[in-house]
Formats: C-alpha cells, sequence, structure tokens
C-alpha cells in the first residue's frame, strides 16, 4: 500500500473512532438524561406519606370518637371532634386531587378514597346530630370508619409493596443504565486512548514536518544569502517573507527591526506610488518586470531590478524582487559608450573636412575649367585682333598710310583695352572673393546713382533706351555707393548686352516695409530655366550668352556685394521673354537693426 | 385551634395562681396591644419579634383582620390540585411589613394537624409566599387546605418547581413563628 493511502486509511479510522466516540457519548448522555427525568417524577414516596396522614387522620378521628362515646362531651372535645373531621375529610381531599389523586388513579386505590369519603360524609352528619344533643354516636359508624382505617392502612401497604417493587424495578433499570454508561465511558476512553495516542503520532510527526520545514527554510536562506543579488520576496499583501542581507546592505531598512514579517511599504517607508510598489503590484497580478540600470537616490550606485510573481499551482501567491548591483558594469558601458560618442565626432569632423577640401578642390577645379575657357574665349579674340593687326602692319611695312596706321593701332587699343578690363575685373573679383574689398556702408542717393549709371552706358551705347521707373525709392538709402553703383552698372550693362536695340531697357524700384529691390529687365535672349542657379557661378556663362563678350564675373561679384549688404541678386525669366535681374537690399532702418 | 387552645389553658393556670397576677398579665398585655384584637375565630398567630402585637409576643388574626391587610392574586398550578388555580389573600410580605417584622432570619410554618417546616424567611418573601383564603373565588375551609394556605406563584419560577420548596406549601396553617 503506497504511503498517501496508508495516511488515507489511518484518517479513516480515526474519523470511525472520533464519530464512535461521539456517538458513545451521546448514547451515554441520552441514557444519563433519561434516568434524571424518571428520577424527578416518582410520586410513590409522597402517595404513600398521603395516605398515611389519611390513615393517621382517621385513627384521631375514630379515637376521639370513641373519648366522646365515653363521655367527655364537654366544647372542646366536640370542637376536637369538629377539627379532627375536618382535618381527616381535608386527608382525603388531598389524595383525590393532582399528582397524588393520580398516582392514586394509576394504583387503581381510588376507590379505598371515595368509599372513605362517604363513610366520613355519613359520620359529619350523625356528628352534628349527636354534638347537638350531646348523645353518643352509633356503634356502628365508628366500626365504619374502623373498617375504612383498615382499608386506609392495607391501601397504603399495597401501595408501600408496589413502590417498594416499583423502586426495585426503578433500581435495576439504574444499574442497567449506570453500567451502560460506565461501557459507554470505557469505550469512550478507549477511544480518547486511540485519539490521544493519534494526536501524539501527528505531533511528532508534525515535528518532523517542522524539523524538515525548518531544514529546508534554512537552506533556502543559505541559497538566498549566497546569492549576490539583494533578494526580498512578498506576498498577496506586500508583506516580506524572504529578505537575504545583500538586500540589507544595499537599502538598509530605516527601522532596524526585521523586515521579514513587515509591510515593505511600512518596512521601508515607501511612500504610495513609489516605483518599488507599484513593480510590486504589477508583479502580484502577473507580470515579469526588469526595469535597467539606474541610479539609487543613496550614494553613486547603479541597480537593475527584476521582478517575478511566484506561482503556486495556477494561483500567484506572492513575488521575489531581485536587485542587482551593477555600477562597474554600467560604468565599463557608459565609458564605452563615451569613447565609441568621442571616436564618432572625430571621424565626423575629419570627415567633414575632407569633404571640404574635396569641395574646395572641386570648385577650384571648376573654376580653373571655368578661368580656361573664358580665356581661351575671351582672351583669343582680342590677342588675335593684335596679332592679325600687327602681322599687317609688318607686311604692309612703309606702304600703309597714316591713317591706315592709326586705324590698326586704335584696333590694337581696343583689344588691349578690352583686355585689361577681363584682367581688372578678374582681379577685382578675386579680390572680392579673398574678402579684400572694404565695406563702407553710408547715406547715398540710391536714384541718382542709378540715373548716372545709365547716362554712362548711353555714352557707349547711345541707341539703346531705358524706361526708369524710381518714384518708390526715398531720397537717401544707407549702402555702399562704390560696390553698389558697380551691381547697378553690372545688371545694366548686362541688358543692353543680351537684348538688341530698339527694345528698351526697364529700371524700376520697389519698396515694401523691409526691402528696396531694383529690377532690371530686358526683352533678350534670357537664359534657359535649368541654368538659373548657375548664373551666379564664377566664370559660368549661359548657353544664350554664346557669342557675347563676357568673363561669367559680372554676376557673381553682383551678388557677392549684395550679400555684403544682407541683400540677394535673383535671376527671373521676363513675361514675354527676356530676362529680369533683382537687386535687393534691406532699408536703412532693417540694416541698423 | 391549637394556639386557642393554648391560650384557654393559661387563662386556667392564671385563674389558678391568683387574680392579681392575671390583672398584670392583662395590664402588659395591654402594654404591648397596639394591634386591635380579634373579634371572631383566631385563624393564624404569628410569634417572634414583632413591631406590633395583641398578645404576649405574639399578634393573633382573625379573618375580618386577614381581610383588612392588602388582598393579592396569583394564578397558578399546584401538585394537589388539578389546572389552574387563582388564589386570592395576603402576601407574607404585606404581612410582616404591617406587623414591624424585622432582621428576621427564619421562619417556621405549623398547620392544624401540627405539620411544620421552617424556611428562610427571606425566600418566602422573595418568592412571593401568599397566605391565600380563596381558591378561585371560594374561601378555603378546613376540608380542603383551609382556611388559610401558603401557595407560591410556583408557574412562573422554575426555582421553586421542587419537591423540597413544595413541602413548604402549609395548608390549614394555623401559626407561623418568626425567628
Amino acid at each position: 500500500m503506497s504511503i498517501a493511502g496508508k495516511k488515507r486509511t489511518i484518517a479513516g479510522i480515526t474519523g470511525l473512532i472520533v464519530t464512535a466516540c461521539a456517538v458513545l457519548l451521546v448514547f451515554a448522555l441520552h441514557r444519563l438524561i433519561q434516568t434524571e427525568t424518571e428520577l424527578a417524577t416518582g410520586s410513590g414516596e409522597s402517595l404513600l406519606y398521603a395516605l398515611f396522614q389519611a390513615h393517621d387522620e382517621e385513627q384521631r378521628l375514630i379515637m376521639d370518637a370513641y373519648d366522646w362515646n365515653n363521655g367527655a362531651r364537654q366544647p372542646e372535645h366536640a370542637e376536637r371532634l369538629q377539627l379532627q373531621i375536618d382535618l381527616a375529610i381535608s386527608r382525603l381531599d388531598v389524595v383525590s386531587h393532582g399528582t397524588l389523586g393520580r398516582a392514586l388513579a394509576d394504583a387503581k386505590e381510588d376507590g379505598v378514597i371515595e368509599s372513605a369519603r362517604l363513610n366520613l360524609m355519613t359520620f359529619d352528619k350523625s356528628l352534628q346530630a349527636v354534638i347537638m344533643q350531646e348523645g353518643a354516636l352509633p356503634q356502628s359508624l365508628l366500626d365504619g370508619l374502623r373498617t375504612d382505617a383498615g382499608k386506609l392502612k392495607a391501601a397504603s401497604t399495597r401501595v408501600f409493596l408496589a413502590e417498594r417493587d416499583n423502586i426495585g424495578t426503578q433500581r435495576d433499570r439504574y444499574s442497567s443504565v449506570l453500567w451502560e454508561a460506565i461501557i459507554a465511558i470505557l469505550l469512550i476512553l478507549g477511544c480518547g486512548v486511540f485519539i490521544v495516542a493519534r494526536l501524539l503520532a501527528s505531533l511528532r510527526t508534525a515535528a518532523k514536518a517542522e524539523d524538515a520545514l525548518r531544514r529546508d527554510r534554512d537552506f533556502s536562506n543559505l541559497l538566498l544569502e549566497s546569492s549576490g543579488d539583494g533578494v526580498i520576496a512578498f506576498d498577496m499583501d506586500g508583506r516580506c517573507t524572504h529578505w537575504n542581507s545583500v538586500m540589507g546592505e544595499m537599502f538598509p531598512a530605516p527601522s532596524d527591526a526585521d523586515v521579514i514579517g513587515q509591510l515593505i511599504k511600512d518596512a521601508y517607508r515607501l511612500p504610495e506610488g513609489h516605483v518599488i510598489l507599484n513593480m510590486m503590484r504589477d508583479t502580484l497580478v502577473g507580470q515579469s518586470l526588469h526595469m535597467p540600470a539606474h541610479p539609487i537616490p543613496t550614494g553613486n550606485r547603479y541597480v537593475e531590478k527584476f521582478t517575478y510573481p511566484v506561482w503556486s499551482g495556477r494561483a500567484i501567491v506572492g513575488g521575489i524582487l531581485f536587485i542587482r548591483d551593477v555600477t562597474d558594469t554600467h560604468l565599463a558601458r557608459m565609458q564605452l559608450v563615451e569613447h565609441r560618442d568621442q571616436l564618432e565626432a572625430t571621424v565626423k569632423e575629419r570627415t567633414r573636412d575632407l569633404e571640404e577640401s574635396l569641395e574646395r578642390e572641386t570648385r577650384l577645379r571648376e573654376l580653373y575649367k571655368g578661368f580656361v575657357s573664358m580665356v581661351s574665349h575671351q582672351f583669343r579674340t582680342p590677342l588675335s585682333i593684335v596679332d592679325s593687326s600687327a602681322q599687317r602692319m609688318i607686311r604692309r611695312g612703309k606702304d600703309m598710310s597714316e591713317e591706315e596706321i592709326r586705324e590698326r593701332a586704335g584696333k590694337i587699343r581696343m583689344a588691349i583695352l578690352r583686355l585689361t578690363r577681363l584682367v581688372s575685373s578678374t582681379l577685382n573679383a578675386t579680390k572680392l572673393d579673398a574678402g579684400e574689398i572694404d565695406f563702407a556702408a553710408r547715406r547715398c542717393d540710391l536714384g541718382k546713382l542709378i540715373v548716372e549709371a545709365c547716362d554712362r552706358q548711353k555714352e557707349t551705347t547711345p541707341n539703346r533706351q531705358f524706361r526708369i521707373e524710381l518714384d518708390q525709392l526715398s531720397d537717401w538709402v544707407s549702402c555702399d555707393p562704390l560696390l553698389i553703383e558697380q551691381v547697378v552698372a553690372n545688371l545694366i550693362s548686362n541688358a543692353v548686352k543680351y537684348s538688341s536695340p530698339p527694345e528698351p531697357i526697364d529700371i524700376r524700384a520697389d519698396v515694401d516695409e523691409r526691402w528696396i529691390e531694383i529690377k532690371v529687365s530686358d526683352r533678350g535672349v534670357g537664359f534657359p530655366e535649368d541654368e538659373r542657379d548657375n548664373l551666379f557661378d564664377r566664370f559660368f556663362r549661359a548657353k544664350t550668352a554664346v557669342g557675347v563678350e563676357g568673363t561669367g564675373i559680372g554676376l557673381h561679384v553682383a551678388r557677392t556685394i549684395a550679400r555684403m549688404h544682407g541683400g540677394d541678386v535673383a535671376a527671373f525669366q521676363r513675361e514675354g521673354g527676356g530676362s529680369t535681374f533683382v537687386l535687393r537690399i534691406p532699408k536703412e532702418e532693417t540694416l541698423a537693426a | 385551634m391549637k394556639q386557642s387552645r393554648y391560650f384557654h389553658c393559661a387563662g386556667l393556670l392564671l385563674r389558678g395562681v391568683g387574680t392579681w397576677l392575671s390583672i398584670i398579665v392583662m395590664v402588659t398585655a395591654a402594654f404591648a396591644n397596639d394591634l386591635a384584637t380579634p373579634a371572631g375565630p383566631v385563624l393564624l398567630t404569628v410569634t417572634g419579634e414583632l413591631g406590633k402585637s395583641n398578645h404576649t409576643n405574639s399578634a393573633l388574626f382573625d379573618e375580618a383582620m386577614l381581610a383588612a391587610l392588602p388582598q393579592h392574586r396569583i394564578e397558578t398550578s399546584t401538585p394537589w390540585t388539578d389546572g389552574k388555580k387563582a388564589f386570592e389573600g395576603v402576601l407574607m410580605s404585606d404581612l410582616f411589613d404591617f406587623l414591624g417584622v424585622r432582621d428576621a432570619q427564619r421562619l417556621r410554618a405549623v398547620a392544624l394537624n401540627e405539620y411544620e417546616i421552617a424556611s428562610p424567611f427571606s425566600e418566602a418573601i422573595e418568592h412571593g409566599a401568599l397566605l391565600a383564603m380563596r381558591m378561585d373565588g371560594k374561601p378555603l375551609t378546613r376540608r380542603d387546605k383551609g382556611p388559610i394556605w401558603v401557595v407560591y406563584p410556583r408557574d412562573g419560577n422554575p426555582r421553586i418547581q421542587d419537591e423540597r420548596h413544595d413541602a413548604r406549601w402549609v395548608w390549614q396553617l394555623t401559626r407561623i413563628e418568626v425567628e
């Protein structure tokens, strides 16, 4: 039989014994109570006593009656007779009513009393008459009373004997009940011995189990203590059930008392909504939580927290919280991250430097290419003019007329002038790019400046028409007049260069609260939309500019100057052909601000 | 009746000793006589340390004197009667209050047939002993436990539903001795 089966059998037997014990106890008690009730309801003795009394009073009456008949006929004797007959009647009355009456009826002796009463009543009647006459009582009545007394005595004897039988029977019954009770008590005692033995055995088993439990607990404590992590376990109420010393070192409880058995909330005096309490609450509903490394409020330590619910079968019975000191790991990781960030920053810096160098190189290359292209186009023409003129002069020699010489020399000079201009504008741009041009803003009359620029242009191209509209322009504008004059002259000369007469050139000023815009529009060749962004690159020439003299520097310089003023130059295609270039500079207020 | 007999004998004795002694006794009796002398046959004699008396160390009551005391009524069944009965008479406590009985320990009740029983004084008062003279409206006579039957309100008090206590239900009561 298996151990569990044996245990079940023992438990069954114990239950059976306890039940038997209870049944026996109830049985014994029931029998005793029954007997007690019977004890209380015996009336034989009382009946016997009452019959004795009745008999006695009857006897006394007879004695008094004989005294009377023998001559004692004083009033007190009469009175005594009266009293005695009353007493005799009252005794019969007592045994014929109430419990005694019933007991007598049960003993079937009530007939005796009834006949005695009738005789007494007859005797009473004659007694009253005899007392009045002071005569003698008839002997027959006295004999009747004596017979009644004898009957009463006989009835008493029968009642006594019956009572003795009754008492004997009762005693037998009590005796049997007592024996039953004694046997029941002995059996109960036996059951008690068995139960006590079982109890002792269970106590021993319980002690053993407790020993085993204690050993288990000691082992659990050893396990807990050998953990490098802080461990605290809690039940469904949040009461601490296990706790190790690492936890104590990491988080000493504010109260010195043992934490085990206390509510963690109370032991650590945690306020409502504390992160630990929230974790515990979530754990007790079945969540396993992990809180990554974080600093603890006391000291510069870093910890990680883990919680797991503790299951018993399918029910959660509590939770366990691990706190791991990860300060060293965390610091090492932080250092690593710092190193990596530094490295990344360095790499980024280097890359940026390299990209900048590359860009600079590329720009220089583009510049160089643009420069070479410009030079090859723009410098070759005047140089070839100079060369062809020189060859002609050598070939013709003295045959050349003075006029022809002047004409040739004039051409040479024009070419040289053009070359000089190219060189100087290239140098200017270089200076501008190198930041060697001083910028000195002051108040000047921009309108006048524009009109003079137009006039100067007219000197070289008298056949061009300018439509100037500068009404919105204020009397003075804050700018560097020397630099702005270059921009305006450049935009006007471009308009002239890239359009043909008789198309007019519109110059218009628009002013809003922030900006002053000078718009120069022509009805010329315009520029391709896809080259708009390149127009302001140094040495860039639009496709539409082929065959027109130019260095590709002007717009670049114009934009650089405009930007020095905090403004810009932008290019737009004009509706109906041609292009519009807009110089935008901030109003003085804005500039001053 | 025994008491009246005793009184009668004492009278004869006194007459035998001398008239002057008789006069002294009568005067002494008269001194203690702050209770009316019974006019009819004496039904009850109370002896002991009494505040009021109408005889030597005793108080004699006839029917009229008992009827003049506060009347009380109880209903109870008894072991000696069939069914519930209504008893009327004088509460023992009222009687003793009337007689000015104080600090009594025991009382001995004596019946016409010389039956006597002693009981603690306080219990008789506490359990409401009644000197019943009427049952179901009819006067009790010597032939049916009268003229005075000591009854208790037995039905409402389990403490006195006991054979030993039942012995205190003295019928044909004639004398109470207070000690």
